[in-house]
This record gives structure tokens, C-alpha cells and sequence, in this order.
């Protein structure tokens, strides 16, 4: 049976802001009308030897959601697992070319084992002028002691819509860093949930992103502590220019018995338009009494002192505000451990990523 | 030293709690529940204009046809078919005590209120239930051009067009259900219009109690401070404690002309068994301020939320606020600011408490417009955890639409430092009042930003609230 468009279609709600608030701030979650995912979006793979490929995981929540969970859950995941005790050193790099005209996606498993370490980098290419729609989905879990870098980097050209959503379980001593770029797309939608399960399991976040045009952002952020002395860090940096629009959702959770445990989240955006929108809901909900919550969020022009000093040194304020605007996404690139992809990301800044408007 | 446990004992409320039962020779009181023909008694009783009537049952229509949002406390033990909307005591009010019912007078004695009138107040409004039962303002107040009366007299004194052009036009009865509510069952109140540069000295209060039980309050508060002029208004707010559902459902409405100030302060005591479900907005002229000053410790439920349009050029709103939250309550607080011309700032510190239980919600919104060039926008907002069965949340949003603007948030969550109480017991202070110590500490921005009378009536208010800690 041949279904028509209109039955393909989907109303996603994705991105819940886990306390929700007032529905005219229009920020307790994102509705997105898609298409019925249609095709598998094969990575191009560089895996190191010593990682293995195979075994599923248990369900694990991802920060997009459960509507988001039940579009993707017919694309099969590639899966890897690391052997314990494993310290892969080169990084497993998933390159996806986001494609014209279809509804792709890809989705992949994690089953990182106790005292394991892996380095993931996934890039999100496209080019410009190739209209789709993408959604990919990450789910981890972190053995304990385990280790996992992600890194993902997203240049899918500016007129893709991208759905990103990542999901981890982390038991004991377990780390999660991740690095995620965002440095175009026409509507990207990014979901990322760590639930810090274990005791002194920690989950560490740097994102950096330049939105313009008529580009969204719309991001959403959990940290979940369940364990005894976790720790959670939240860093959010970027520009938004021209008729943008970006939504940045964090919370940090402190669920009854994570004693010990502390959360910090800071975002830092710089406007550099009258028509931009910068959404920020920054969340701390707390049902322990032992615990240490801090988020701080500066947003708007740049700093006073910091224009007066550099204006000093004989520079313009367009100038000012291009270079600190390129400066946010270069500290970000910094943190990819893979030094060919590092470069090659930072060469894109410099070049491609032109931060003036023609 | 080791991490220890405290148990903090329920708050002795008997200041508040004690009660008069009133029998029905005394009050006249509608049905419960809440129609059409309710709407209409009430009107009929108030001697509404008709556009006054008109606005109830247009309001009442709104209610019935908004739902609930999907955040905030449960509101599930809160029945309006229970709910007696209007309580009127048969006296009219008066400009004197010794002319008010011996038992209500009494009450309002108890609660310290002509005393404070005597002392250090400009005007006393007392409503108690669905009424005012006082109102009066010093002479030389009145003097100066001050309107203080309640919302009645002036709907059909010589400030009825001003009160049909300012009555639920900032809080209308479409922004939410119990807006509307509020809306068509409205009763008591004041009205305060001050004049052009004229400064009130000293502060205006209206205190509210509300004394049946199953019943509403739904008074409404207009204040017009003109240009220049400055004012210090008080509301202050109790009831004894009942095993069902007592609501509050007020609107304070608050104009505030050209480099005009408005202080408004609130002390929030409901009992325990309150659902608070009140509304305050404030719009601001070019160079007007706004300052609220606000400590929530009562009701069962709250919900909150000083609401502030920044609405003239350098227009400024400063909000000082404290909320604590014990056994049994789930106290929804925090303030909205809507940026809306140039150069306007908002300051917000705001703290909360939660023990034994209690839930706290610091919840907000910064919203700046693009015709807001220059804005300014600092908030603070700091909760305390006493224990490890208590909940605090923080749900602070803001929009900002322009490049020139500075907003700035910050919050922390924690714990009393087990290093302070440590200090303090080894400079011979005992647990129970080092704790108390450190709480009334963190709780000094709002009470330095009350007047000494209410200041020493918060600081008791935590005292008690803190009473019967233990190691």
C-alpha cells in the first residue's frame, strides 16, 4: 500500500524542556512537521581496528524525546562495543553527506565497557543549496569508569533541517564529554540527555554555534543526577546574526539521593543584529538538600570594558564584533582531540564560515 | 564535624489562626459555586455600573471557556463548585474602629493593624472577607489631593471615569482563567490615585483577611501614582486555618506616570490551607520606577508573579523578594519583566527557601523588545535546601529581540554551609539558633527593604518557621 504525503507527515514534538513554563514564552518544546523518515543516511567510516562492531542497547532517553525516539526507531543502528579495560586511541570519524530532496537518517549504538575509552567524531556535511531533512540519533552507555569523547560537527550546508539527538547512561566513575559546532544549517534541532546513573559519573558539555539569516537553533540540554558526587557542566557560546532565531534549553536535574553532586551551566550569546531572537531557559530543579547548582547566562552586546580596550588598539566595532564572534567557534574547535579534524574545522571558520554578511 | 540531620517543626501560627465563627445574622453570603445568577447577585449587591456588570458576565463567559495551563503546582483540591465567591459582613465600612463590629475589630486588633496606623502609616484600608469594614487616611494626606477609598465608593464618586479607564485594562480577564475569575466575582479593594509631584511620606496599607471558611477573596487594587509623584503602598495578608479550600484570586493593577515611583510591598501569610492565585502588573511611564518588595510564607498553593511593562524611556523596576516554603505548601513565585523602550532597566534579587517538605519554584521571565535599545537586565536568584525531603526549582526564561542589550542571570542552589553553623557554635550559639541566624541573614535583602515594623514581623515569621530545629 502506497501511502499518501499527507499520511507520511508527522507533527514531531521534540526538545520538552523538563519543567515546563509559561506556553506564550513558546519555549516548553519544539513542533516540527516532518516527512516519514525514508532513507538510511550511511556514514562514510573511518573506525579504528581495535573497535568492534555489533550489540544493541536497552532503550536509553535521549534529550529530543520519545516522539522523537519512535520517527527514528525503524532505522536499524550501527552498533560498536569496546572490549573492557580498551583505551582506543584514534578516533572512530562518521561522516555523513546530508543529501538533497530525501528524509534520511542514521542512528547508532554505544556500549562502552568498564574502564574503556573511545573518541567519536561525527560530521554533519552538506553542501549548500541540498534541501532535506536529516535525523540522526546517538545513544551511549558508559560502563564504569568508561570514558567517551563525541565531538560533532555540524556544516550540513544552509538549507538543510537537521534533528541531532544524543543519549547517554553513564554508571560509576563514567565520563561523557562532548563538543558539538554549530556553524550552519536552516533549522537544526539538537536533543542531548546524560543521565549521570552512577556514582561520581560526570557529564561535560561545550557547545559553540553562529546562527544567521533566517536560521533556528533549537537546543536542549539535561544533565540527570542520580549518583552520589556527580558532576555536571554545561557550557553554551555563540552569535546570532542577522533574522535568527536560537533556543537554548539546560537543565540540571538533582534527583532525591545524588548527595554530593554539583551542576554548572553558563551560556554566553552575542547579539549582532536588531532582528535576531535569543531564547534562554536555564533550569535548575533540585530534590536534594546536599547538593551545589550554579547557572549564569550574559546576553547581548559585548562587554563595555572589553569594546573600550580593544577600540584603544585603533579597531573598529564591526571588527571587534567579528572577531569575538569567530573567536567563540575557534575556542570551541580547540577542545576536538583529532588533530586533522581540528584543522580542517578551523579552515572552515577561516574560510567558508565567513562571519560578515554579503 | 559530622553532617547531621534537623527536624523542623510546623510553624505555630496562632497569631494568625485564631478565628470568629460567624453566624449568618452577621454576613450575607451567595451559594457556592459559581453561575451565571451568582454573577448577577453579586453585581446587584454592589450596585454596579452597567459596564461594571457587563465586564462580570463577559468575564465568567472567559472562565468557562480557558482551561489550565500545563505548569505549576496542582490545583486538583481546589473544587469553585465549594467555593463561596462573596462574604459580606452587614456593616458598612468606616473611616473609624470604634464604629466597626466588636469581633471584627478585635481581629484586626490581634493582627497589630490600628496600632500600626497610629504609628506609621499615612492610610489604612481593612477588608475583611468580601468587604472593606475600614478605610481612612490621614487628614493631611488628603490634604495633599491623595485618593484612598475603596474600589466602590470611587466607581460612583467623581473618579468613576478614571476607574473605567484603568478597571482590568492591564490585567484583562483573557490572560488567564483566574484573571477571569477574578474578573467576575471581583469585590473590595482599594483605589489610591496620587497627584501630580505629590510625595506620600509615609506608607499606605490595605490588609486583607479573610475569615470564612470555603471562601474566596477577590479584591482588586488600582493605584495611579501621576508624574513625579511617589508613594509606598503595603498590603499585608492573613487568615486562620480551615481543613478545606480557601481562595485567593486578587488583581493589582499599577499605573505609574512620568518619573513617577511606586513602592509596592507585600507580606504574604495565608494559612496553610490557601490556594493564592493572585495577579499584579505594573506599567511604567518614560523615567518612572517600580520597586516590589515581596516575602511569600503562607498558603498552600501559590502562584505569583509581579509582572512589570517597562513601557517609557529609562523607565526602572527593581524586585526584592523572598519565598519560603515548609510542610505542605508548594509555593510557585517569581516576577515577569517586559522590556519595552529604550534605555529601561530591571534589577531582580530573589531568594527562596524550602524545608520539612516544602516545595519552591523561583519562576520568571525577561522578555526584551527591539525597541528596547539600552537595556539593562541583572537578576539574582539564590535558593536554600534545609533538608533532603524538600524540592526547589528554578525556571527562569528570557527573549531578547535587540543587539543592544545587556542581560545578565545568575543562580545557585545549596545547602546551609556546615562551616557557618560550625563558626557560630563555637561562639557559643546553639545549632537551632545559628541555623536561624544564617536564614534570617540570607533573607536581609527583603527585610532592609521593608519598613522596621515589617521587617521585625518577617524576621519573627522565620523565626517561627525555624523553630524546633535539632541537631
Amino acid at each position: 500500500m502506497t501511502m499518501s504525503a499527507q499520511e507520511q507527515s508527522t507533527n514531531l514534538v521534540v526538545n520538552h524542556l523538563p519543567g515546563q513554563t509559561w506556553n506564550w514564552l513558546k519555549m516548553n518544546d519544539a513542533r516540527v512537521a516532518v516527512d516519514a523518515q525514508s532513507a538510511t543516511l550511511e556514514a562514510d567510516t573511518v573506525k579504528p581496528e581495535a573497535l568492534a562492531e555489533g550489540a544493541g542497547l536497552s532503550p536509553i532517553g535521549g534529550g529530543m524525546g520519545p516522539d522523537y525516539d519512535k520517527w527514528i526507531q525503524g532505522i536499524a543502528p550501527a552498533a560498536y562495543h569496546t572490549e573492557a579495560g580498551q583505551k582506543i586511541a584514534a578516533p572512530l570519524k562518521l561522516t555523513y553527506q546530508l543529501k538533497s530532496g530525501a528524509t534520511g537518517a542514521a542512528s547508532t549504538a554505544f556500549d562502552i565497557a568498564k574502564d574503556s575509552e573511545l573518541t567519536i567524531i561525527m560530521d554533519f556535511a552538506g553542501q549548500n543549496g541540498a534541501a532535506g531533512t536529516s535525523g540522526f540519533s546517538t545513544k551511549l552507555h558508559l560502563a564504569e569508569g568508561a570514558l567517551v569523547k563525541l565531538v560533532q560537527i555540524h556544516r550540513g550546508g544552509a538549507d538543510q533541517r537537521i534533528f541531532n539527538d544524543v543519549g547517554a547512561v553513564l554508571e560509576n566513575d563514567a565520563r561523557f564529554e562532548v563538543v558539538q559546532l554549530v556553524m550552519d544549517a536552516a533549522d537544526t534541532y539538537i536533543g542531548c540527555q546524560a543521565d549521570l546513573k552512577g556514582d561520581r559519573s560526570s557529564f561535560k558539555a561545550d557547545v559553540a554555534y553562529l546562527v544567521q539569516n533566517e536560521d533556528l537553533l533549537d537546543t536542549n540540554f539535561v544533565a540527570l543526577h542520580h549518583g552520589k558526587k556527580t558532576e555536571s557542566t554545561i557550557n553554551s557560546a555563540g552569535v546570532l546574526r542577522d533574522k535568527a532565531e536560537k533556543l537554548f534549553r539546560g537543565t540540571i536535574d538533582f534527583k532525591n539521593g545524588a548527595s554530593g553532586s554539583v551542576g554548572n551551566e553558563k551560556e554566553d550569546v552575542m547579539l549582532m543584529d536588531d532582528t535576531v531572537i535569543n531564547k534562554t531557559i536555564p533550569l535548575i530543579l533540585c530534590a536534594e538538600e546536599d547538593v551545589e547548582g550554579n547557572h549564569g547566562a550574559t546576553i547581548g552586546k559585548l562587554d563595555d570594558e572589553l569594546m573600550f580596550y580593544m577600540e584603544s588598539r585603533g579597531m573598529a566595532a564591526d571588527e571587534i564584533y567579528e572577531l569575538i564572534a569567530k573567536s567563540k567557534l575557534e575556542a570551541a574547535s580547540r577542545l576536538i582531540p583529532d588533530q586533522a579534524v581540528r584543522e580542517d574545522v578551523q579552515a572552515y571558520i577561516e574560510t567558508h564560515q565567513r562571519l560578515e554578511k554579503e | 564535624m559530622s553532617k547531621e540531620k534537623t527536624y523542623v517543626e510546623d510553624v505555630d501560627r496562632s497569631l494568625y489562626d485564631f478565628r470568629y465563627d460567624e453566624n449568618d445574622q452577621d454576613f450575607y453570603k451567595v451559594d457556592s459555586g459559581l453561575t451565571p445568577e451568582i454573577v448577577e447577585q453579586i453585581s446587584e449587591e454592589k450596585n454596579d455600573p452597567d459596564w461594571m456588570r457587563d465586564l462580570r458576565l463577559k468575564s465568567l463567559e472567559i472562565f468557562n471557556q480557558k482551561g489550565m495551563g500545563q505548569w505549576g503546582p496542582p490545583i486538583d483540591g481546589l473544587n469553585m463548585d465549594d467555593i463561596v465567591t462573596y462574604v459580606r459582613p452587614k456593616t458598612k465600612m468606616s473611616a473609624n474602629w470604634e464604629d466597626v463590629p466588636k469581633d471584627i475589630k478585635d481581629t484586626f486588633e490581634r493582627l497589630g493593624i490600628p496600632q500600626a496606623e497610629r504609628q506609621s502609616l499615612a492610610g489604612v484600608g481593612a477588608q475583611y472577607d468580601s468587604e472593606l469594614v475600614y478605610h481612612n487616611v490621614r487628614k493631611e494626606v488628603a490634604e495633599q489631593g491623595v485618593v484612598y477609598t475603596d474600589i466602590e465608593s470611587a466607581l460612583h464618586g467623581e473618579y468613576a471615569d478614571m476607574i473605567k479607564d484603568h478597571f482590568m485594562h492591564l490585567i484583562t480577564p483573557r490572560d488567564h482563567k483566574f484573571a477571569a475569575l477574578h474578573g467576575a466575582v471581583w469585590s473590595g479593594g482599594s483605589f489610591v490615585y496620587v497627584p501630580k509631584g505629590v510625595s506620600v511620606e509615609i506608607p499606605l496599607q490595605s490588609y486583607f483577611r479573610l475569615n470564612a471558611p470555603g471562601a474566596g477573596q477577590f479584591e482588586h487594587t488600582l493605584i495611579i501614582v501621576d508624574e513625579g509623584a511617589d508613594l509606598h503602598f503595603i498590603e499585608g495578608c492573613s487568615a486562620p486555618k480551615y481543613n478545606v479550600a480557601n481562595l485567593h484570586a486578587g488583581a493589582v493593577e499599577l499605573f505609574v506616570g512620568k518619573n513617577a515611583r511606586l513602592r509596592y510591598s507585600t507580606i504574604e501569610n495565608w494559612s496553610k490551607n490557601m490556594y493564592n492565585l493572585n495577579t499584579k502588573r505594573a506599567k511604567i511611564e518614560e523615567g518612572g520606577k517600580m520597586e516590589w518588595v515581596s516575602g511569600s510564607f503562607g498558603s498552600h498553593v501559590s502562584y505569583l508573579y509581579p509582572m512589570t511593562i517597562l513601557d517609557g524611556a529609562g523607565a526602572q523596576m527593581e524586585y526584592t523578594g523572598i519565598t519560603f516554603a515548609g510542610k505542605g505548601q508548594n509555593l510557585d513565585t517569581g516576577m515577569k519583566v517586559v522590556h519595552n523602550a529604550p534605555d529601561t532597566t530591571s534589577a531582580v534579587s530573589a531568594k527562596s527557601i524550602s524545608k520539612d517538605g516544602g516545595i519552591s519554584t523561583y519562576r520568571s521571565s525577561v522578555v526584551v523588545t527591539n525597541k528596547a535599545k539600552g537595556a539593562k537586565s541583572s537578576v539574582s536568584c539564590a535558593s536554600l535546601m534545609l533538608d533532603d525531603i524538600s524540592r526547589s526549582d528554578t525556571i527562569p526564561a528570557m527573549d531578547v529581540r535587540t543587539q543592544d542589550a545587556d542581560v545578565g542571570h545568575e543562580a545557585k542552589i545549596g545547602r546551609i554551609s556546615d562551616e557557618a553553623v560550625f563558626y557560630l557554635m563555637s561562639r557559643g550559639i546553639s545549632e537551632e539558633d545559628a541555623r536561624a541566624m544564617i536564614v534570617s541573614g540570607f533573607a536581609d535583602n527583603v527585610s532592609k527593604e521593608l519598613p522596621l515594623e515589617y521587617a521585625v514581623e518577617m524576621n519573627n515569621l522565620i523565626r517561627l518557621e525555624m523553630k524546633g530545629t535539632i541537631g
